[in-house]
């Protein structure tokens, strides 16, 4: 149980770093995130659910045109891409400049199979929702034991 | 927010609890001739739940996020629970025409310029 913890608080540690310095990486690196290598920032955020029969995914995308969106299943690898447009304000001198763009790209590994047939995506509001419904032969199955005679 | 008096607000301290998770906007502001454009990312937050104030020249933007996404946690990076940022707004903005406008997350505030405050050219006539 001790251990269990130690390598618990650890984890903690080490995604608060990865937040800390992503959020720092992101800010300055949203000038060139059109350049290779995009791939390994972790744009978008997402969050990852499930249920019994589903997996719920959600990816924080705002300002992003549907169109230019992306999402491609290879094996149980999901990957999201798209991207947000450069806006080109003519005569702008800019006071505050925060929100980043350019194309980006995320890969994420399904922990089973998923079926890749009746997967669902829902833009709004500047959020990504994905609906990836198990596949039957992942789903847990429950096998009777039956009573035998002796 | 407007509520100026030192008696404790219960309602006031409920929604500072609930504020506390809330995440700050990343924001671009840029001025044109006829004004500001403030442009803020807000991914969640439906036109209902949003709310743009200002305030004695103070410009507050708070949106809640109410989309809580079914089933177990897997893993999670953000938690969308609101935004909330203020703004101290230069007073030659007109309050009376400001635009604001939400589409896929992002809002877009156009804070345009008082009529007093924009350039104007003064016609020189010669007098004969």
């Amino acid at each position: 149980m001790n251990s269990t913890n130690l390598f618990r608080g650890m984890e903690t540690l080490r995604r608060e770093m990865d937040a800390i310095f992503g959020a720092l990486a992101q800010d300055q690196e949203t000038s060139v995130a059109f350049l290779p290598g995009i791939g390994t920032r972790r744009y978008p955020r997402i969050n990852l659910n499930e249920d019994a029969d589903n997996y719920y995914l959600a990816a924080s995308l705002p300002g992003i045109e549907v169109q230019s969106l992306d999402i491609n299943l290879t094996g149980n690898t999901l990957a999201l891409s798209g991207e947000r447009k450069i806006e080109e304000h003519e005569g702008a001198r800019w006071q505050r400049q925060e929100r980043g763009c350019g194309k980006f790209m995320r890969t994420l590994e399904l922990p089973l199979e998923v079926n890749a047939g009746k997967i669902s995506a829902e833009y709004r509001d500047g959020m990504l929702q994905v609906l990836l419904p198990k596949a039957e032969s992942a789903k847990p199955k429950r096998i009777s034991v039956k009573l035998g005679n002796s | 927010m407007n509520n100026k008096s030192l008696v404790p607000n219960e309602n006031n301290d409920a929604k500072l609890a609930v504020r506390q998770n809330f995440a700050t906007p990343t924001v671009d502001i840029f001025e044109q001739d006829g004004g500001l454009t403030l442009m803020a990312d807000m991914p969640g937050v439906s036109s209902e739940q949003l709310q743009v104030d200002i305030d004695q020249g103070v410009l507050t933007l708070e949106g809640v996020v109410n989309d809580e996404l079914k089933g177990e946690r897997l893993f999670s990076e953000f938690a969308p629970s609101g935004y909330y940022r203020q703004f101290r707004l230069p007073e030659h903005l007109d309050s009376d025409k400001i635009d604001a406008q939400l589409k896929n997350g992002v809002l877009t505030l156009i804070l345009p310029k008082a009529e007093a405050a924009l350039p104007r050219k003064i016609e020189v006539k010669m007098i004969h």
